[in-house]
């Protein structure tokens, strides 16, 4: 169980932070911040409705994700943001009421405290199979569209110009991501799953300035510190999304520090 | 282009009135005009990055408010005004080069190597190759930009100021390799130049002035 919990934990970590890295060098990140709260949205009222964790929450999130995605040419930036935020608190209340309907006692067990904490139970066969799939998936997009990625990232008008198109891809990645969330925010929580989008992304960022190894180092930090915080909640009988959490922030920060450290020394030593 | 007129959102003076434009197959066209007189909303439009919201315009005769304009625009090539990257940006000039192929296709070959170096030492900066662009001058990054142009060999070459950067005897030799490769591809070029100087009347087919937003004259033949 608990290779399958790390197993799990690894590809999540590493799709999550992949995609984060795109949806962040995009500018899509207040979209995929609402598309996250849609999906624990739907979550929350399937839990409340008894049905599967996966049909809702994906119908929520990819609507959102698709509805938004297809604005995102025709509004402006400003505009996109203050929607992607109105939406996010549009789906957060959903959330939080159908948790609340969903009565005090229920709010104990395992399926509304994955909602909001995150379980290690939530992981089965049939959701590790899911995420590896979807890895694969996005391992394909990537080996065939990751140049188009590429130029998008580096030039949005530019490569517009030259007839790529941004809308799809902007689609594309959003899609991956809500399927990503939608796999994985029953194990780390609804409130939490971010972490692992954005972090990573953070994360690399401190290191070095070149893309193709941003890109390589959060997927890295994902895969690793993903399970490495679910190990650390098994072994402090702490919650798996807090902990997760907490690791992939603190590490971020410890990563900031060192690097910080090392100029200073460097500069102080070029002075000298 | 027939009886275009473009608007930004929110400005009620539209940046582009009563345009009609035709630009013919090798023909190497100069816009030229004030600040603020619609040279860039003009090759925008021309490209379908800009939507008319009257009249209508045509790129490679595909309509530029159908979705087919894509297709068209993988036989353009594209040069923005404000290219200038940061000292942050760490895509090396080979790999931005390399980018106005790769939206073209998948992977690149032996020869796309061999072109992307070749159109390197052509605008001489085959010894920056790889450099990352945001540590180039504004000069050396837009002979990068000029390059990715070049390397996709377009039948449409759309320019915004591919001058702005750089010194006058640059501008001599880019001026006669953008003529040469006008002819030689039997392209064709509209380049956008605050300043018409003696050496781009040389080499232009039409030196078109718009005021503005509106055509105020065509110098020589578009078409």
């Amino acid at each position: 169980m608990i290779e399958l919990i790390c197993a799990s934990l690894a590809i999540g970590g590493l799709i999550l932070a992949l995609t984060g890295h795109y949806i962040s060098k995009l500018g899509l990140s207040t979209i995929a911040f609402s598309a996250a709260h849609a999906a624990l949205a739907g979550a929350a009222i399937s839990s409340v409705l008894g049905s599967d964790p996966y049909t809702l929450p994906a119908l929520f999130t990819l609507s959102l994700g698709l509805v938004l995605g297809v604005a995102l040419p025709k509004a402006s930036s400003e505009v996109m943001n203050n929607l992607s935020m109105m939406m996010f608190s549009l789906f957060n209340s959903l959330a939080l009421i159908a948790i609340y309907l969903s009565n005090v006692v229920v709010l104990s067990t395992t399926r509304v405290g994955g909602l909001l904490w995150g379980s290690p139970l939530a992981i089965t066969v049939d959701r590790f199979a899911c995420i590896t799939a979807l890895f694969g998936a996005f391992l394909v997009y990537l080996m065939f569209f990751k140049s188009k990625l590429d130029a998008i990232v580096f030039d949005k008008r530019l490569a517009e110009a030259e007839g790529i198109n941004i809308q799809a891809h902007s689609i594309a990645v959003i899609t991956f991501m809500c399927m990503a969330l939608v796999l994985m925010l029953e194990v780390v929580g609804g409130f939490l799953v971010f972490s692992l989008l954005y972090v990573p992304y953070i994360a690399s960022v401190t290191v070095t300035s070149r893309a193709d190894v941003q890109l390589m180092i959060a997927g890295l930090f994902g895969a690793i510190v993903a399970p490495l915080g679910a190990n650390l909640s098994l072994a402090l009988d702490t919650p798996i999304g807090s902990t997760i959490a907490l690791t992939v922030s603190l590490l971020a920060m410890a990563i900031y520090a060192v690097k910080r450290s090392v100029e200073r020394l460097l500069s102080f030593r070029k002075v000298k | 282009m027939r009886d275009v007129y473009v608007t930004y959102q929110d400005v009620e003076r539209p940046a582009l009135k009563r345009a009609s434009l035709s630009i013919g197959e090798g023909k190497l066209v100069v816009v030229t005009g004030p600040n603020g007189s619609g040279k860039t909303t003009l090759l925008e439009t021309c490209l379908g990055l800009l939507k008319p919201f009257k009249g209508m315009a045509r790129l490679l005769g595909v309509p530029t408010t159908s979705r087919d304009v894509r297709k068209a625009r993988k036989s353009c090539s594209y040069l923005p005004q404000n290219f200038m990257k940061g000292p942050h940006e760490s895509y090396t000039v080979k790999h931005v080069i390399a980018m106005g192929l790769l939206s073209l296709k998948g992977s690149l070959t032996h020869d796309d190597m061999h072109k992307i170096k070749m159109v390197a030492r052509l605008l001489e900066i085959e010894n920056l190759l790889n450099k990352p662009i945001g540590r180039l001058s504004g000069g050396q990054q837009q002979r990068a930009f000029l390059a990715r142009t070049l390397v996709r060999e377009p039948l449409v070459l759309f320019l915004d100021e591919p001058f702005s950067s750089i010194d006058p005897e640059g501008r001599e030799r880019i001026t006669s390799l953008i003529d040469y490769y006008t002819r030689e591809r039997s392209a064709t070029t509209v380049m956008v130049s605050h300043v018409v100087n003696e050496g781009l009347k040389r080499v232009a087919d039409a030196v078109i002035t718009l005021s503005s937003g509106e055509l105020v004259s065509v110098v020589g033949t578009t078409c």
